[in-house]
């Protein structure tokens, strides 16, 4: 009969099966298992716990000298933020704050990261704008930017002529009159050494950040490309 | 020792000297952000990305049409908020503002630093007695005022502690984001993601311009990373001692100082300044004057 139970069905029949498997789909399980019902013990728990320990303070909360509105709005917020939290999902106004949320792991890089940059073509020798740069007060050396312009600048808008435009313009207006070019700033991590090319070879190649964004800076040397 | 959570500090008075600096702190850094060429670099490249709002597309087009004008108008409010000057008005109209101001932006630049942290506090801030010192409205009222008495201390308080819980839930969900699903934290561990922005913005970072090399060898050695990563965690995680007792504020609000000027040095701006206005609120919620000598 004790057959019967492990090799038809039940308890039995689900312990056989699962004795069966490779020891590494068990180690599966409970890697992966443990965590996803830990996942659903939090969601469901933490606030339990919490309106169990709130709960005996509601009637001097209820007291406060807060207005209603507030009230309405702390909560309405606080919710609107556990649904963006929940659902991975950012829409003006109500933001998911999940920066920097997914590793890429640590796969091998390149010894040597590379830069493409502009720099200013003048008599003593080029000067590099490091747009980045420009967006702290602290190390600003050119431009007063904030760091959402020269976010926007060095990464998601570098490949318009519109922002080289831009850029030329506003070192114009701070008496920057030099030719404004672009060059190659590498720096080797075996070897330490840092270097500036002032005329990179074309085609140019994709960058450390082109890599990821998969576009190159505008090239004036090239505005067509 | 009484406790001193969140829910017993809203008991407690407060100084309405908190809730002005903040006011005064909050003005100025919308004031200063708006003047810092974002916006005429977006009118110039005018890129949409793949960002979203909840406004029509109608307003939407709009708003992007009149925004030298939204800008302008939410320049001269935010100067009159930090002033305190009809605060009353200024306060919810410059919530209009910046929500409307900010909204064609958002479309075209995703990384949404400044609002993550201000908006939810001009929120609160439109119920709070924001401007009962420190600014051009006390200078008038002040006479009424005595006449009339002082009001419940109680009230400078729950703009602050409303403000903090907006603070820990920006770095507890930024810690829990890593953990949906459960099994990405775990390998958030690794510390992957900051190897990857030290390497990539190494040449765009103060740590490339000041020291002119790397802290270590980001290509060839990991293992730093990995404690990194498991700071970086815990640091985020230890918010939430900020709502469970006041002996820990200076602490956290150390670790969360030192993990922005870390992040600052390596090519990660924008977060320090508007970490810095938020916490004038959280440090004021660890103090229970004595009104007889503090209000």
């Amino acid at each position: 009969m004790a057959g019967d139970i492990t090799s038809t069905g039940g308890t039995g029949y689900f312990l056989e099966r699962l004795l069966n498997k490779p020891i590494s789909v068990l180690f599966k399980a409970v890697v992966f298992g443990v965590p996803f019902l830990l996942q659903w013990a939090a969601i469901i728990g933490i606030p339990f716990l919490l309106w169990r320990w709130v709960r005996p303070h509601l009637p001097a909360l209820r007291s406060l000298p807060i207005p209603k509105g507030a009230r309405i709005a702390l909560l309405a917020i606080f919710l609107c933020q556990v649904g963006a939290l929940l659902f991975q999902h950012s829409r003006y106004p109500i933001l998911h704050i999940g920066m920097f949320e997914h590793s890429p792991g640590l796969p091998d890089y390149p010894s040597k990261v590379t830069r493409y940059k502009y720099y200013l073509d003048e008599p003593t020798g080029p000067r590099v704008v490091d747009i980045r740069r420009q967006g702290h007060f602290l190390f600003s050396d050119l431009l007063p930017w904030s760091n959402e312009i020269s976010f926007s600048a060095c990464f998601h808008n570098r490949d318009l002529p519109q922002t080289y435009r831009f850029l030329k313009e506003e070192l114009r207006s701070r008496g920057y009159l030099s030719p404004l070019r672009l060059g190659l700033e590498s720096y080797d991590f075996k070897t330490h050494e840092h270097s500036f090319e002032i005329a990179p070879t074309r085609p140019l190649q994709p960058d450390a950040y082109g890599r990821v964004a998969r576009k190159t800076i505008f090239d004036p040397l090239y505005p067509s490309r | 020792m009484s406790p001193s959570h969140t829910i017993a500090r809203l008991q407690w008075p407060a100084s309405p000297r908190w809730l002005a600096a903040l006011r005064i702190a909050l003005g100025i850094e919308i004031f200063w952000a708006l003047q810092r060429r974002l916006v005429p670099f977006l009118l110039e490249t005018d890129r949409t990305l793949s960002t979203k709002s909840y406004f029509p597309e109608a307003l939407e087009e709009l708003l992007w049409s009149l925004l030298p004008v939204l800008r302008g108008a939410t320049s001269i409010v935010a100067i009159f908020f930090a002033l305190g000057l009809a605060t009353r008005l200024v306060t919810p109209l410059l919530l209009g503002l910046y929500i409307l101001t900010y909204t064609p932006i958002y479309l075209r630049f995703d990384a949404p630093v400044p609002w993550l942290y201000e908006l939810a506090p001009l929120i609160f801030l439109y119920w709070a007695r924001t401007a009962d010192v420190w600014s051009v409205d006390a200078l008038y009222r002040s006479r009424k005022r005595r006449a009339s008495g002082s009001p419940d201390p109680r009230i400078y308080r729950w703009p602050l502690e409303a403000t903090t819980c907006w603070f820990v839930i920006i770095y507890l969900w930024a810690a829990v984001a890593k953990f949906i699903p459960i099994r990405e934290g775990l390998q958030w561990g690794d510390g992957g993601i900051i190897r990857y922005i030290l390497y990539t913005r190494f040449l765009d970072s103060p740590s490339s311009w000041l020291l002119g090399r790397p802290l270590f060898n980001y290509v060839y050695t990991t293992w730093p990373f990995t404690i990194l990563a498991v700071v970086a965690l815990a640091t985020e995680l230890s918010v939430i001692l900020l709502l469970l007792t006041r002996a820990t504020h200076v602490v956290v609000l150390g670790g969360l100082f030192g993990m922005h000027v870390f992040l600052t040095f390596f090519g990660v701006f924008g977060f320090l300044e508007h970490f810095l206005v938020l916490a004038i609120a959280v440090a004021g919620t660890a103090f229970r004057p004595n009104l007889t000598t503090d209000a």
